[in-house]
This record gives structure tokens, C-alpha cells and sequence, in this order.
């Protein structure tokens, strides 16, 4: 294989952004050429990652790690992720009795090793009574740890239930307060700009519906000097963790995108804020299409709404 | 048919992938279906390490225009080799991160130019911060349980297993599975890797359903 030579300590520099570019050109090319070195590449990526939600990084990388590595939202998603696989596993081994691990392990390592199962076929009969004999006692135990985490678990539902309450309805009155507040800042700086320097930023308000009549679209009166406008989209509650807005003409050209957006709760339904160069609209009527990004990246429209830029 | 509409008044045409050119792109990667579509995720992925790498904000759109690049090549024609694919999307990411640096929104500025005063910090002080991530840690918790319990009973022990062990032990711990399964470390080690993989996309799956 011939990324062999590529050491380990060379792939963690490569992730914390400390290789050289020769050193980096040389592993991408490596990985986008070798679909097992890849796979390797994010072995070590795990690794990485675990070693710093243990505290297991020197100062030096674990400094590196945060100030490079978790600039990346899905990176802070992953390390996040294995906090809690490192809970999970504790809690797994912890709840198994000492003896009954041991013996667990033993007969699982004793187990004939997968790579050669098929080497086993004359001797199945003996075998897969041997198996089922061996999943019967794994699944004892593994109920017995579920049966013990349940009691745990539930033990503490109806504090944290009581908690949890006061907390959702705190974040609530909270976001919608940061929601109003940002609106009203809009206003404000359109207001208070001196009549000599016409405010740079204009802001709509828009409910769903679409509609091609001119005379039901909203109007938006864009001044020549403003440079974004800022429209407040609100829609009915829907389960997606981010959005993308289109802007499309009354005959559906998209001229314009935006991805990464996200909804905070208004008053009885969700908002998103979509600003767009300013530059980008012309006198005419426009229809802004918003759509749910599902985890998989697949697109599911959400509402349209219609407003007519007057300029 | 051509997925763009051209309007009365002279503008530019904006080209979007339609699903011809993007059967034909799969095709580059493989004759059988499946197989290209699991092939044109792991360069997905691969792209998105790279432009992740190399700084970029917005590794997702930057891999999506990598991709729409490739589909109105093949769309108009153009001949790609198969055997030189991974060099070609590899130039052709190259060219897209070079045209994305012209914008300084688009990518971190770099750490060795910004002032310590500016240097990314996380702040967990703010108390909604602070709720959203213990609801987040409850909701992954659970999620991740429900995840595990899908894996096949062998799959389960198996990454279970590996990362029992703390510190000097776990080594060890990896070193005797790796011998009674009779496979190399590093087999091992990435056949733990896909299982976690699994796993992440699991829980990122119930938790965007459990929101």
C-alpha cells in the first residue's frame, strides 16, 4: 500500500493545520487517490477528537484543536458526539459486573475471528450451537445493563422534567425577545441615518402567499445608496435545523441564494431574517422561496412569499 | 431538458444541474448505480475535508460547485478519464478554493494573522448557550441509545469493546481484538471508524427528527 509512509503524527499535524503545504498537498492527493488511506485519514480524525473530549491533548494541541479545529460547527457537533459516547461506554461497562465482563470478553475474544468464519462451514452445526448458546448470555447481560440504566435514567426524569419545563419557556421568551429586538434595531438605524445619508439598510416584513397580482404583493422602496435589504420571513413551525433561502423572478429564475439560515420562534409561528445585496433587485416583482435542508442535504419547500422592489 | 429559463432582456444564462448530467456524472464514477452513488458520496466527503483543510467557511457549497462543474462538463460533452477522476476532481477543487479566496468571507483568515484579541473563542458563558447545550447533551444522549441498540448485537460489542479500556489499556485492549478477529490494527481501526461513522449519522438524523 502506498501510503504507508505517511506516518500518524504527519496525518494529526495535517489536521490541526500545523503540515507544511508540500506536506498537505501530499496527503490530499494521497486520500483522493486511496480510498483506504481516506478512511484511515478519519480514523485518526476520531481519534483526535476523542483524545480531546478525554483531556487527553497536550496544552500546545489541544489550543491548536480549538482554535483550528472547532472553528468548524460540524467538528464541535462530532466532539460533542464523543462526550457522549465516552458516557455511554462508561456507563455500558460500569453497569456489567466485574466477573461476568471478564467472562463476557473472554468468550467473545475466544470466538472464532470473523476473517475466517468462512473457514468454519464443514464444522456449522457445532458452531452455530456454540453461538447460540453465546447469544443467549449476551443478551441476558446486555438486558440486565439496559434494565439498571432504565432505573437510573428514570430516576431522574421527573426532577429534570420539572427543570426542563422552566427552561423551555425561559429560551422561548428569550428568543422572541432577541427577535423583536433585532427588528427594532433595524428600524432604528433606518430612522436615525441624517437626511444627508439615506440609510444603507432596508427592512420588510414578510407573511406567506404568493401572488402574482401586483396589486396584493408587498412593495419594498429601495433607495439608491441602500446597500442590504433585510427581509423577515415568518412561517409556520417546521422541524429542519437549517434553511436556504431563493430568490427567483416572477417566471422562477433563480438569480440569487442563500444557505445556513436559521428560525427562531415569533409569536405563534417561526422566523428567519434573509439579507440580500441590495444591488441584486431591480424595479420588479420578486417571489422569495424558502426551503427546509434536510440532514441528508435534500431540499423540501417550506413557503414562498411575493413583494414587488420599487426603486 | 436544460433546468434554466432565459428571460425577454438580455442577462446572463446561470446553468443548474439537471438529472441527465447528473446520471452521467455518477456513470463517471461507476457502471452500476449503487456503487457510483456510494463512490460520489466518499468523494463528497473527500472534497469536504479538503476545503475544510484548507480553511474554508462554507466546505459544502464550495464541494457542490466542484460538482456541478464536473456534471456541465460531462453535460456539454467534454471527456473525462475515469482513470484519472481523483486527480481531476482534486484540480478542479483546487481552481474553486483559489476563486473562493478572493472573497475573505468565505474562508477563517488565518491564526497567525489575527491578533490574539481576535482569536476564536468559545464562550459558553451565556446562559441560552448554556440551556441549548444541556437540552442538546439529553436529546444526543437518548438519541445515541436508540442508535446502539439498532447496531447488530456482534457490531455493538465489537465498538463497545474498543473503547472500554482508559489510557496505557486501551492499546493493549485494541491489540488482543485485533488479533482474536485476526485482522491488521489498522483494519481494525477503520472498521471501528464506520461503525461510528453509523453511529454520528444516527444520532444527527434523531436529533434533527427529535427538534
Amino acid at each position: 500500500m502506498k501510503s504507508h509512509h505517511i506516518e500518524d503524527e504527519l496525518l494529526i499535524r495535517y489536521l490541526l493545520g500545523q503540515s507544511s503545504e508540500t506536506e498537505r498537498t501530499r496527503i490530499e492527493r494521497e486520500y483522493f487517490d486511496d480510498d483506504e488511506f481516506y478512511e484511515r485519514v478519519e480514523a485518526i480524525e476520531d481519534e483526535l477528537i476523542d483524545a480531546y473530549a478525554r483531556a487527553g491533548l497536550g496544552a500546545e494541541e489541544r489550543e491548536r484543536f480549538e482554535k483550528y479545529f472547532l472553528r468548524d460547527a460540524e467538528r464541535r457537533g462530532r466532539v460533542e458526539f464523543a462526550r457522549e459516547w465516552r458516557k455511554f461506554v462508561s456507563a455500558s461497562s460500569a453497569a456489567a459486573k466485574p466477573g461476568e465482563e471478564r467472562a463476557g470478553r473472554a468468550n467473545w475474544l475466544a470466538f472464532p475471528p470473523f476473517g475466517k468464519r468462512a473457514a468454519l462451514i464443514p464444522l456449522a452445526a457445532v458452531a452455530l450451537l456454540a453461538l447460540g448458546a453465546w447469544l443467549a448470555i449476551q443478551t441476558a447481560r446486555l438486558g440486565r445493563q439496559l434494565d439498571l440504566m432504565s432505573v437510573e435514567r428514570a430516576a431522574q426524569e421527573n426532577t429534570e422534567r420539572r427543570l426542563q419545563q422552566q427552561v423551555d419557556a425561559e429560551r422561548r421568551r428569550n428568543e422572541q425577545l432577541l427577535a423583536e429586538l433585532e427588528i427594532e434595531r433595524s428600524k432604528r438605524e433606518e430612522r436615525s441615518a441624517p437626511p444627508s445619508s439615506p440609510p444603507v439598510i432596508v427592512s420588510l416584513i414578510l407573511s406567506p402567499g404568493l401572488s402574482r397580482d401586483a396589486g396584493d404583493a408587498k412593495r419594498l422602496a429601495i433607495p439608491p445608496e441602500a446597500t442590504q435589504v433585510r427581509l423577515w420571513v415568518t412561517f409556520k413551525a417546521a422541524a429542519y435545523q437549517s434553511y436556504r433561502a431563493e430568490l427567483q423572478t416572477v417566471d422562477g429564475h433563480v438569480i440569487w441564494s442563500q444557505r445556513g439560515l436559521t428560525a427562531k420562534p415569533w409569536r405563534q409561528e417561526m422566523m428567519a431574517l434573509v439579507t440580500i445585496p441590495a444591488r441584486r433587485l431591480k424595479d420588479d416583482d420578486y417571489i422569495l422561496v424558502l426551503k427546509g435542508v434536510a440532514p441528508t442535504g435534500e431540499l423540501s419547500d417550506v413557503s414562498g412569499y411575493s413583494f414587488r422592489v420599487v426603486r | 431538458m436544460p433546468f434554466f429559463r432565459r428571460r425577454p432582456t438580455i442577462r446572463k444564462i446561470e446553468w443548474v444541474i439537471n438529472e441527465a448530467a447528473f446520471s452521467r456524472l455518477l456513470a463517471l464514477f461507476d457502471a452500476d448505480a449503487e456503487r457510483a452513488g456510494e463512490k460520489y458520496e466518499l468523494m463528497r466527503s473527500k472534497l469536504i475535508k479538503f476545503f475544510r483543510g484548507r480553511g474554508s467557511r462554507t466546505p459544502h457549497e464550495l464541494t457542490d460547485e466542484v460538482m456541478n462543474r464536473l456534471a456541465r462538463r460531462v453535460d456539454v460533452g467534454e471527456e473525462i478519464r475515469t482513470e484519472t477522476l481523483a486527480e481531476y476532481f482534486y484540480g478542479v477543487a483546487h481552481n474553486v478554493l483559489r476563486e473562493s479566496l478572493r472573497n475573505p468571507e468565505t474562508t477563517f483568515p488565518s491564526l497567525e494573522t489575527l491578533p490574539p484579541s481576535e482569536h476564536p473563542k468559545e464562550n459558553p458563558a451565556q446562559l441560552s448557550e448554556q440551556i441549548q447545550a444541556k437540552q442538546e447533551a439529553e436529546r444526543r444522549l437518548a438519541c445515541l441509545e436508540s442508535c446502539v441498540e439498532k447496531l447488530p448485537l456482534e457490531t455493538r460489542q465489537l465498538v463497545i469493546s474498543y473503547y472500554e479500556e482508559e489510557k496505557g489499556a486501551k492499546i493493549g485492549n485494541r491489540r488482543r481484538l485485533a488479533e482474536a478477529m485476526g485482522v491488521p490494527m489498522n483494519a481494525l481501526r477503520i472498521r471501528v471508524h464506520r461503525i461510528r461513522a453509523k453511529l454520528e449519522k444516527c444520532v444527527t438524523e434523531c436529533l434533527s427528527r427529535s427538534e
